[in-house]
């Protein structure tokens, strides 16, 4: 910025500098012209009165008054042909014949200039001295020039005034001061606003991209300028992105279909098959044998089978949200602990819930969360396979609940991990596969998440959601 | 006694006031000179003996005579304005007497064309002054003297242009002393100044 400002400045100051010396240049050149028409016209002044008072042999004794007079009718005949230049004599002690011929008002001008009067004897005193003499004005309107010339007993001078021309030094001052006054403060306020404009818009694209990361529909506000031409990038861009997103959706929403198909047709077959080979076995008894009760369970058995699966596969419906209320977590916790804590002594497995703030609330389906819980804590008694524990720590993370469910069993191998919330993804046998599925999608339904990290040793499963405080 | 030494040196320093101020006295200017009698017969005669033929001559002339008949009746009360009338006077004259040259045989050779075409420039010179001269003045004839000079100068200007030197010389004579006639009224109408008063000079001492 101040790189900027300095450049500017200099720029500025640079452009006064060679103005100021083009005006100085047009001035000298026309105070130069003036001085040599004001010569000129001094020359002929001068030889008309040596003519005049030469051809009279009464001129001294002619009265001062009678002189002026011949004189001013000289200098009004001769100055007429020089454009706003007035002058006269100096003679005999005084200033003698002053006329103004081309002066503008249209007047008969006579009387001599009370304010320069002072500079123009001023140069008729040079004159007296070296023969020539000179004086130039710089007024605050005008620039006066005076020019004389001294001959034996008299001197001519002449004057003009040149409009527009003021005192150079002074104009220049006023001049530098003013453009180098407006010049910085243009530069300041330009850069001021560049500089602003940009972090302002910087800032704007940066806090824009953050959101971009989590919310694909959201558009950066258009700008001007080269901010803006980015800005439209960036929204091409997450455009092409949301278009791509929703086509890599649906593939894995048909994908996940497909295989969710595929696994639906192998859990129902095989049960099918233990029913159809029962059925079979007991056709070809009929008649022959007596039909067995445990002959007619098995069938039931693979019905109850198929009628498990069902009821889990319909858990992926049920992403109702009805009746979801703050409502405090502690208690559903307990209540599963307290369900699964046969099956849990059963295999000496000791599970203890932790809670930092008993009180913490969240706005769940308690059905839906004592499903989830279950499911996990179930996962976590299979893995363990004998003696261990399973650690519930409840606790709050901002405007967030967590619950970690932590068991002291193997964890999860490496190449299951990625699966691990696949349905009908399963390393235990006889397990369905749909446990952790379902429990995703019922978490998500809660507005909450579903998480695997390992534990060292064991598993921790992580579910979060958001914390609600109870209403009054 | 304090009083009286103080009174004398008050008495002592007002004297030596007066005394410098009489040494430091400007002398007074110099009057006009009276014109000289001589002068003013001879004009008289030059006028009375002139019996000039062409129109334009024999009313120079009697402004001439007009002019002298005044500077003689002013000459008492107002020595300047009679001087100038009687100048004016004598200009007119000779104006009528340069045109009355060209009548006279033998008479000297005439200028080359160049000098007269030299004075001729000045002639035109001194009428650019002739509107000054005629605003100036307050005589009721100096329109016309001022109209005579031009016509001298255009037949003198002429006359160069077919060189006939004598008549464009004694022409252009004749409006110089036209104009000169017409310069003298114009002075005639400004008051002379009186005399300046004692004291230091007005202007630097050394300046001319």
């Amino acid at each position: 910025m101040l790189f900027v400002l300095a450049a500017a400045i200099s720029v500025a100051a640079l452009t006064v500098v060679l103005i100021s010396n083009a005006i100085r240049s047009a001035e000298r050149v026309v105070i130069s012209d003036t001085r040599k028409m004001l010569s000129t016209a001094n020359l002929e002044l001068d030889q008309q009165y040596s003519y005049r008072v030469s051809s009279d042999s009464s001129w001294p004794s002619l009265p001062r008054a009678a002189q002026d007079v011949s004189l001013r009718a000289i200098s009004q005949a001769t100055l007429r042909s020089y454009p706003g230049v007035e002058g006269g004599y100096f003679s005999n002690g005084d200033i003698a014949g002053y006329s103004f011929p081309t002066h503008g008002s249209g007047e008969r001008k006579i009387d001599v200039p009370e304010a320069e009067l002072t500079d123009i004897r001023a140069a008729i005193e040079g004159a007296v001295r070296t023969g020539h003499g000179e004086q130039v004005l710089r007024g605050s309107r005008d620039l006066v020039v005076i020019e004389a010339v001294a001959n034996a007993d008299h001197v001519a001078w002449t004057m003009k005034r040149l409009s527009g021309l003021t005192d150079p030094g002074e104009r220049r001052r006023t001049v530098l001061l003013v453009f180098l006054v407006v010049a910085a403060l243009i530069s300041v306020a330009g850069t001021l606003a560049t500089v602003f404009g940009l972090r302002h818009g910087l800032a704007e694209l940066e806090s824009g991209l953050a959101r971009l990361e989590t919310d694909l529909e959201f558009e950066l506000t258009p700008r001007p300028g080269e901010l803006g031409r980015i800005s439209k990038s960036v929204n091409r861009v997450a455009a092409a992105r949301r278009k791509l997103e929703a086509e890599l959706q649906r593939e894995d929403r048909l994908r996940a279909i497909g295989r969710l198909a595929a696994n639906i047709a192998h859990e129902i077959r095989n049960p099918l098959n233990g029913i159809r080979l029962t059925m079979q076995m007991l056709k070809q008894k009929v008649g022959r044998e007596p039909v067995r009760a445990k002959d007619i369970d098995l069938v039931i058995e693979e019905v109850d089978r198929l009628n498990g699966l069902l009821t889990e596969l319909l858990a992926f419906r049920e992403r109702s949200t009805a009746g979801m209320e703050p409502q405090p977590a502690l208690p559903v916790i307990e209540r599963c602990v307290q369900l699964l804590k046969p099956q849990a002594d059963e295999s000496g497995i000791q599970i203890h819930v932790r809670a930092a703030d008993p009180d913490i609330s969240a706005p769940v389906e308690p059905k839906q969360l004592t499903q989830v819980l279950t499911n996990l804590l179930l996962n976590s008694i299979a893995a363990i396979s004998g003696r261990g524990n399973i650690d519930i720590d409840v606790r709050r993370n901002g405007h967030s609940m967590s619950i970690d469910i932590h068991d002291s069993g193997p964890g999860v191998a490496d190449e299951d991990r990625e699966h691990l919330f696949d349905p009908f993804y399963t390393s235990r046998p006889g397990g369905t596969g749909l446990g952790l599925a379902v429990s995703r999608e019922l978490v998500q339904a809660m507005g909450g998440t579903l998480t695997y990290r390992d534990g060292s040793p064991g598993a921790i499963f992580s579910l979060t959601l958001p914390a609600g405080e109870l209403r009054p | 006694m304090v009083q009286a030494v103080l009174g004398t040196l008050v008495r002592m320093v007002v004297v030596a006031l007066m005394i410098h101020a009489l040494l430091a006295q400007a002398p007074l200017p110099p009057k006009p000179p009276p014109p000289a009698a001589g002068e003013r017969s001879a004009i008289k005669t030059k006028i009375a003996e002139m019996h000039p033929s062409g129109k334009l001559e024999q009313d120079l002339l009697a402004l001439a005579r007009t002019y002298l008949d005044r500077s003689n009746r002013t000459a008492p009360e107002n020595p300047f304005v009679s001087t100038r009338d009687l100048v004016a006077a004598g200009a007119l004259a000779h104006a009528v007497d340069h045109q009355q040259h060209m009548l006279n045989n033998p008479a000297p050779p005439p200028p080359s064309i160049e000098e007269i075409t030299r004075h001729l420039d000045r002639v035109y010179f001194r009428l650019q002054q002739a509107d000054y001269f005629v605003k100036q003045s307050v005589d009721p004839d100096a329109k016309a003297i001022a109209a005579f000079a031009r016509e001298y100068y255009e037949r003198a200007v002429k006359a160069r242009d077919r060189s006939e030197a004598r008549t464009a010389d004694e022409s252009a004579k004749s409006a110089d002393e036209c104009m000169r006639a017409l310069e003298s009224l114009a002075q005639a109408s400004v008051a002379v100044p009186p005399p300046r008063p004692p004291g230091p000079p007005a202007h630097p001492s050394h300046l001319l």
